[in-house]
């Protein structure tokens, strides 16, 4: 690509042709202020805010416009920000900005911007208007008369989550954010991604958990990655004393580029089974707490006879604890294996032009894998084949059923660069599909952590034993007469609790240290961001105790 | 010395920023020591300014007939208007109503109440008669300078009023400009 020069503010600056005014004054440390420009998503112009001048005519948006050869630019001259200073005003005169009772005061680019222009009163009386306020959401309340109209949202939603929810309708004052045609947003086909919360600048949209609880300066950021799929998605969880207030993506990870889906989002957040915090026994039907000490005393006698079934959610570390400690008689409780193993990377969703997706609905679980896909199919730069995807049907004219599936491989092999996205699939499916010799294959592993359980060399068994130790967050079981049965688990559920004989407590989630394998086999670890409950055991005291058992 | 008086009084406001005025603590002393003289205030016996008082502080928003009264009458006795605290300066919490029928709001307030027993709404001469909609001070009269915050820090009250009485024109900057 060619280079441009051009003096921006009286500085000669060369940069390369294509580029925005607003990116060119960046790398020359020059700033200049926006409110609806978003680095990640595309430029817009809406707000004016970063107005500047740029040869004859009126003032030019400088994230919209694009530099030329010889363009001679003035960023902030006293009538540029005195039209910077009415806009402003315009902003927060046009709805209801009383900050003081605003759930984003301290975290908000309006507010920021105000601040910075020394704004100490409306110059236009404001807001006349009522506007409405949407809290039907489980997560998300949308309040449009905090919304400035930047779009974010909805540029969001589309360009990055690939869920095309959001829009702008009506014109004028009397613009607002339209969710689906005229929905209510618990009804709206929305994911409950988290992106237009994430993206919105104001108090407009606003996550409801965490609101109240903290302000962003109050809160440390820690970033780690989400344990929640192997798809391992970068984080930034906001924690305040030893409480998570929420999680946002990390626009920097080379994973997700901020991009989360529900389950990583807010799901775990919103976790609501009883935890166990102590090991506990049932003798004679009767639960009693007893000591770690006890707990391992009773594993160790019952060692001999015992089959340990290791859930593929947990860490690395004590995926290795057991298998050390047990051996052969340690299995994975769930599959392991793909029907068909893995040829593509991520990388590889972003220029396909043909994704075949079967048997897995990207909108519930891979949610970030979905987004890959639905944000290149919707605007028809690629086409999607769904076989039995579940809702990902919704989007594409090309949608089957099992027994379509020659038809569907038809279609796909209409396409240059298809990709094959999968987890399980029945018998019958993966023979058809693994002999197409131009495809790509992207397994999703079955558990966020089933490459790690595969780089052990653990493999699946049903369990059948008598003395069962079972190690997970989803754990049941069946039991039959003189069974024995343990689970190192999370979660005291009362089903869990008919079936078991002790129950010994582990760490969840963000409680621990732990790696991952994420399903191109990258290594990441997820971070202890909280210390958990007293009586909750960590990976390092279980592995310690099995040591010595 | 030269003295420079000031008066103040609240409109529709919760007398937070007249909290924080006294939030000065000692150097609300150090200021008289330079010459401010407080005249009549909400807790002095004198509730009206003298003309030609120099400083003029109004806490609130404007919501009734009493208010743009007071508001007027401040504007008119006094040659520098300071709107103090973000009810004064846009309006604030106080603007909620707007949106609301005020019969409406004046029952809920005084007789559906949860916890009220055969209830009225008060009457009556002395009683402010609410004005169609609550407002920020310049929306009624000129205002020449503006404290926002809820309520505005002794920090930003004492910066306007030593800038005042050193004869700068006051500017807030930074940690002193907060809206809430
Ligand atoms: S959205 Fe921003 S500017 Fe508007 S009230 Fe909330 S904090 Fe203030
Ligand atoms: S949560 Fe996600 S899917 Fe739902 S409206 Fe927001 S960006 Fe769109
Ligand atoms: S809701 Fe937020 S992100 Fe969306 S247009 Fe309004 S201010 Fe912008
Ligand atoms: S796609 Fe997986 S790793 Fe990414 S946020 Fe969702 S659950 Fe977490």
């Amino acid at each position: 690509m060619g280079k441009v020069r051009l003096k921006i503010d009286g500085k000669e600056i060369e940069v390369e042709e294509g580029k925005t005014i607003l990116e060119a004054a960046k790398e020359a440390g020059i700033e200049i202020p926006t409110l609806c420009y978003h680095e990640k998503l595309l430029p817009y112009g809406a707000c004016r805010m970063c107005v500047v001048e740029a040869g004859p005519g009126a003032l030019k948006p400088a994230c919209a416009t694009y530099v030329t050869d010889g363009m001679e630019v003035k960023t902030s001259t006293p009538e540029i920000q005195e039209v910077r200073m009415t806009v402003l005003q315009l902003l927060f005169g046009e709805r209801n900005h009383y900050c003081m009772y605003c759930e984003s005061s301290g975290n908000c680019e309006l507010q920021d911007l105000g601040y910075k222009f020394g704004l100490d009163h409306f110059e236009f009386p404001p807001y006349e208007d009522k506007y409405p306020v949407d809290v039907s959401h489980p997560y998300i309340l949308l309040d449009q008369n905090r919304c400035v109209l930047c779009r974010r949202c909805a540029r969001a939603c589309a360009e990055l989550g690939g869920h095309f929810v959001l829009e702008v309708k009506n014109r004028g004052y009397q613009s607002l954010i339209n969710i689906d045609l005229n929905n209510q947003f618990a009804q709206s086909s929305c994911v409950s991604c988290g992106l237009c919360v994430q993206v919105c600048p104001t108090g407009a949209l606003v996550d409801k958990r965490a609101s109240y609880l903290g302000r962003k300066e109050q809160a440390e950021v820690i970033k780690t990655n989400c344990d929640r799929c192997p798809v391992g998605c970068g984080i930034e969880v906001y924690r305040r004393a030893n409480f998570i207030l929420k999680v946002y993506g990390d626009w920097d990870s080379p994973i997700n580029q901020g991009v989360l889906c529900k389950n990583g989002r807010y799901l775990p957040l919103y976790e609501d089974r009883p935890r166990l915090n102590a090991p506990k026994l049932k003798e004679g039907g009767i639960w009693t707490q007893i000591s770690p000490e006890m707990a391992f005393k009773v594993i160790s006698e019952k060692k001999g006879a015992a089959t340990v079934f290791l859930e593929g959610s947990l860490p690395l570390e004590l995926l290795q604890a057991f298998k050390s400690a047990l051996g052969d008689r340690v299995f994975a409780l769930n599959e392991v294996n793909p029907p068909i193993p893995s040829t593509a990377t991520l990388k590889d969703l972003e220029d396909a032009d043909t994704y075949l997706v079967v048997g897995v609905d990207l909108n519930e679980r891979y949610g970030v894998v979905g987004s890959m896909i639905k944000r290149r199919v919707v605007p028809q730069n690629a086409r999607l084949i769904a076989v039995e995807a579940g809702s990902l049907s919704g989007i594409t004219d090309f949608s089957y059923e099992y027994k379509d599936i020659d038809t569907a491989l038809g279609e796909a092999r209409k396409g240059e660069k298809v990709v094959a996205v999968y987890s399980s699939l029945p018998e019958g499916i993966s023979e058809r599909l693994e002999t197409e010799s131009g495809f790509k294959y992207l397994f999703l592993p079955y558990e966020a952590n089933t490459m790690a359980l595969k780089e052990l060399g653990i493999e699946h068994k049903v369990p059948q034993e008598k003395v069962k130790i079972y190690v997970g967050e989803n754990i049941s079981s069946a039991r039959s007469p003189g069974d024995f049965i343990v689970a190192f688990t999370p979660f005291e559920t009362p089903e869990l609790k008919s079936v078991a004989d002790l129950l010994i407590p582990i760490t969840w989630y963000l409680e621990d240290e732990g790696t991952f394998i994420t399903l191109e086999g990258k290594k990441v670890v997820r971070q202890r961001v909280v210390t958990p409950a007293e009586g909750v055991l960590t990976v390092e005291e279980i592995s310690s105790r099995l040591l010595k058992i | 010395m030269k003295k420079i008086t000031l008066a103040s009084d609240w409109l529709e406001g919760c007398a937070g920023c007249h909290m924080s005025l006294l939030d000065m603590d000692e150097r609300l002393v150090e200021l008289i020591n330079e010459g401010l003289v407080i005249t009549a205030t909400p807790i002095t016996d004198l509730k009206v300014p003298a003309f030609g008082t120099d400083i003029g502080v109004l806490e609130g928003a404007v919501a009734t007939d009493h208010h743009e009264e007071v508001a007027k009458l401040f504007r008119e006795r006094c040659k520098i208007l300071v709107a103090l605290g973000d009810c004064a300066v846009f309006g604030g919490i106080n603007t909620m109503r707007n949106y609301i029928p005020i019969e409406e709001l004046l029952k809920r307030g005084y007789v559906n109440t949860e916890s009220t027993v055969e209830g009225k709404i008060p009457q009556g001469p002395g009683i402010g008669k609410h004005l169609k909609k609550c407002m920020a001070l310049n929306e009624v009269v000129k205002v020449d300078f503006y404290i926002p915050g809820c309520p505005p820090s002794a920090d930003a009250i004492y910066k306007v009023l030593k800038d005042i009485l050193e004869g700068k024109t006051p500017e807030l900057k930074e940690e002193l400009l907060k809206y809430d």
